[in-house]
């Protein structure tokens, strides 16, 4: 068995046995109710676009919640030096953290599908559109727990690493909200976060938004591994 | 046999002052070595080298010939770490915890449950297998870490203050399973607790301020610390001066000091040191005391004590540890400035020994 997969199930265990999971889980179902109420019941719409909108807003809120204590905590109670010095590299460590939080996340997602499903029976609904959005919400959910877990390998403070995660997170969804013009324009609406979403709302899975989701994922792991590595060299 | 661990020359700096200078030493299977020194002197830096959580500034550590730096896992796979106050996951069961570290250490689904029957069955925690770690006593958690520990079975065992915050008979426990482990390991393990030390170890390695101040047996310490001079306690019946003299006059006799605090001075009984001559081996030693009481017995003066005066590793470790406003810790180390303090010491303690 390998070993980031022996990390990422012990992280997907301890995430259910905390109320934290759970208080956010409520949280984001609630919400994600209260949206989907005022959105799509009150107003008659099918349109599932709005919501999906919310439901961004809304992660960016609870995926540095999720990921805050991945690294930050076990460099606190020092327990990371026992799985440190087991034969286990570092990105095995980061990554099996990584795929634990990803797999949380996944149920937050996957409870996410009920409000399309709840709307198919109330009207018609494009199965590929929906499909497209949910890979769409997912991938962003995915890329924002990368920076949330390299916000927690900086700090052993929780607080500290939920906010800078959240200020990672929050950088790259403004991107283009700062007045630019010509290539730096360009530049910024790429890496914007939210711009890579357009072709999913609209049931297109490109490949160079892909590409852009798992290059942000693995861009942010590996500084994350660079920094839990010299971290023992200070 | 070879050494299982070797430790050679190894340097850890952190800013200007912390951290440990050189330090090198060897440890064999079957030997339990004790890194003795006071708090923040760098026993947990070098045991964190060691077990490869810090990376050294300079110098070497081999597990097996394994170098830890080129083959930085096969070392760990060799390694088992009970850190200082194990860090365990509160929110974990024993098994679980256990199955989990068994997994790192890449321990097959069959080996690893055969081998946490046996672990659990050694240290006696079939009972908690299956209670959260976070709602164990310290005592039981010190022994779940060590039950990861050597779970692996690997062939060096590094220990990190392991007797800290148990209670005695916990720390009675603790110490019977670091000597039973060191029959099959080889072990390391930190104290700044004497008795535990002189009780566990074949070897000592003093450090202080980072440095290694000296290495040995605690019986070689001791002797070392006298300069080889072995001496007696003598406590007689009979006129102090007298006795002196027919102590003195036996052959590999240096010197014979009266002592004052005999406590029992009014019944007629004196108090003497009889210092031996320098480089009086135990065989030696032992012949002399048979002709010291001799001596006494010719002179018509019953004997009430006749023992050795053993330097106690406390001893070794205040000189040792104090030196450095005298002169640096490893000029202390040597036959002249031991010598003198353990003197002093033994003077002023005299009294009390007699008591006992």
């Amino acid at each position: 068995m390998s070993k980031w997969w022996v990390v990422a199930r012990r992280e997907w265990r301890v995430a259910f046995q905390s109320p934290l999971a759970y208080v956010l889980l409520g949280l984001w179902m609630l919400l994600a109710g209260f949206f989907f109420v005022s959105l799509i019941l009150h107003s008659q719409s099918t349109d599932l676009g709005p919501l999906g909108q919310n439901l961004i807003i809304l992660l960016l809120f609870i995926a540095p919640l999720l990921t805050m204590r991945l690294l930050a905590e076990e460099r606190k109670t020092g327990s990371e030096e026992l799985v440190l010095t087991a034969p286990l590299s570092p990105a095995q460590w980061v990554v099996g953290k990584y795929i634990g939080a990803v797999l949380v996340w996944t149920v937050f997602a996957g409870v996410s599908l009920l409000l399309p499903l709840v709307t198919s029976r109330l009207g018609t609904v494009d199965w590929g559109v929906v499909g497209a959005s949910w890979l769409g919400l997912w991938l962003f959910g995915a890329a924002t727990l990368a920076m949330g877990v390299f916000a927690s390998s900086l700090t052993d403070n929780q607080v500290v690493a939920a906010m800078v995660g959240f200020a990672l997170v929050l950088l790259f969804y403004a991107t283009t909200w700062i007045p630019t013009s010509g290539w730096v324009s360009t530049l910024l609406a790429y890496i914007s976060l939210p711009g890579q979403l357009n072709d999913f709302t609209l049931g297109v899975i490109g490949v160079p938004h892909l590409l852009y989701f798992l290059s942000l994922i693995g861009g942010f792991l590996f500084i994350s591994v660079r920094s839990v590595d010299l971290r023992r060299w200070t | 046999m070879d050494a299982v661990l070797e430790v050679i020359g190894v340097t850890k700096r952190y800013g200007p002052s912390r951290g440990v200078q050189d330090v090198t030493f060897s440890v064999r299977r079957g030997e339990v070595v004790g890194l003795l020194g006071p708090n923040g002197a760098g026993k947990t830096t070098t045991l964190r080298v060691i077990t490869g959580y810090l990376p050294a500034t300079a110098g070497r550590v081999k597990v097996e010939g394994h170098d830890l730096w080129e083959d930085p896992y096969a070392v760990r796979r060799r390694i088992g770490y009970l850190p200082d106050n194990p860090p365990l996951y509160p929110e974990m069961t024993v098994y679980e915890y256990l199955t989990f570290m068994g997994e790192l250490h890449e321990l097959p689904r069959a080996r690893r449950e055969v081998r946490i029957d046996e672990v659990a069955e050694r240290l006696q925690l079939g009972d908690v297998l299956g209670r959260l770690i976070g709602r164990l006593s310290r005592g039981y958690r010190q022994r779940v870490g060590l039950a990861q520990a050597v779970l692996h079975e690997p062939p060096v065992l590094v220990c990190d203050e392991p007797t800290v915050g148990l209670d005695p008979r916990q720390i009675a426990e603790m110490r019977e399973l670091i000597r039973g482990f060191g029959r099959e390991h080889a072990v390391v393990f930190s104290s700044h607790i004497l008795p535990e030390v002189r009780l566990l170890c074949s070897d000592v390695i003093i450090i202080h301020k980072g440095e290694v101040v000296t290495r040995g047996s605690p019986a070689d310490l001791t002797e070392r610390l006298r300069g080889g001079a072995a001496q007696w306690l003598v406590r007689v019946k009979g006129p102090a001066d007298a006795a002196s003299a027919a102590l003195a006059a036996v052959p590999g006799v240096r010197s014979v000091h009266p002592q004052l605090a005999a406590q029992d001075e009014a019944e007629g009984v004196c108090a003497l040191l009889v210092e031996a001559t320098p480089g009086t081996g135990r065989k030696a030693g032992e012949a002399l005391s048979d002709r010291l009481f001799a001596a006494l017995a010719a002179g018509g003066w019953p004997a009430r004590e006749l023992r050795p005066v053993e330097t106690s590793l406390e001893d070794v470790f205040m000189e040792l540890t104090a030196a450095e406003k005298a002169g640096t810790p490893t000029e202390a180390a040597g036959a002249g400035g031991g010598r003198r303090g353990a003197a002093a010491r033994l003077g002023t303690r005299t009294g009390g020994r007699g008591k006992a």
